[in-house]
């Protein structure tokens, strides 16, 4: 039983998933992750889709030599893909 | 934002509709990533599996016109099979896996059949035995983490799960699965 309900995640498909919607939104609604990670994320995928590369670095000016700023390697197409995405 | 709302944003204005998208699920994708792909790859892997998935999101519905009817299940298709993807590679290229992943990554076509029926087995379980389930078998989370979301005990967590197994195996077998 245990083997066939592991491997539901491989097989089920979207019919199959529309059944547990419900469950699947709030386990999304319930789920957080730190800001950071998010607009990491957000800076990946909207590069992919070729989004914001004419957006040129204006709310970054730090010292990229300085440790505590490494981890801001993204975020020059962050503000404003976020600015977007808080208006909506 | 509804899911409907999301769907005509990402055919309207495929950018906004993508930032949207993401400001609503990323949480919930990084969640089925990370318990799928967690031990396997790095930190930096998950992240970037997880921006593959939007990316395939975004491709399917703005440039393939698909229109599913939840976002939220249609996410966790995509993200499951990528994750399927990513295990299969490391496997070919002779990376550790566990044999629980292993056996979750073998195509099974009785269990394809099935999914639909074991699914509307777990829907029927009632909550909150259903969103454990989900949550322990299709989400694959750890059972503590469970406990942790669900404001559960461990011990009160394992004994629904246990319950909830014998009940799942009365209902597939009355119905010849």
């Amino acid at each position: 039983m245990k083997t066939r309900l592991g491997r539901l995640g491989a097989n089920a498909d979207e019919k199959d998933c529309q059944i547990i919607s419900r469950e699947l939104e709030d386990i999304a609604a319930k789920s957080t992750i730190p800001d950071e990670l998010q607009e990491r994320i957000l800076s990946s995928a909207m590069r992919k889709a070729g989004v914001g590369m004419n957006i040129t670095m204006n709310n970054r000016k730090e010292d990229t030599h300085n440790p505590e700023n490494l981890n801001n390697y993204d975020y020059d197409l962050c503000g404003t893909v976020f600015e977007c995405a808080n208006r909506l | 934002m509804n899911d409907t709302e999301l769907l005509e944003l990402l055919e309207s204005s495929p950018q906004e509709g993508l930032a949207a998208v993401i400001g609503k699920y990323s949480a919930y994708v990084y969640k089925i990533v990370y318990n799928r792909l967690v031990g396997v790859c790095a930190k930096e892997d998950i992240e970037e599996a997880v921006s593959d998935i939007f990316m395939k999101l975004y491709t399917s519905v703005s440039e393939k016109g698909a229109e599913p009817r939840s976002v939220c299940a249609y996410l966790s298709v995509i993200a499951q099979r990528h994750c399927t993807d990513v295990l299969r590679r490391q496997k070919a290229n002779g990376q550790h896996i566990s044999l629980d992943e292993i056996e979750n990554i073998i195509p099974d076509e009785e269990v394809t059949a099935d999914s639909g029926q074991i699914m509307q087995a777990l829907k029927r379980l009632g909550e909150p035995d259903t969103e454990i389930f989900v949550r322990r078998y299709y989400l694959g989370q750890p059972v503590k983490q469970i406990a942790l979301e669900m404001n559960m005990k461990v011990d009160t967590l394992n004994k629904r799960l246990s319950r909830g197994l014998k009940k799942l195996r009365k209902m597939l077998e009355e119905e010849g699965l």
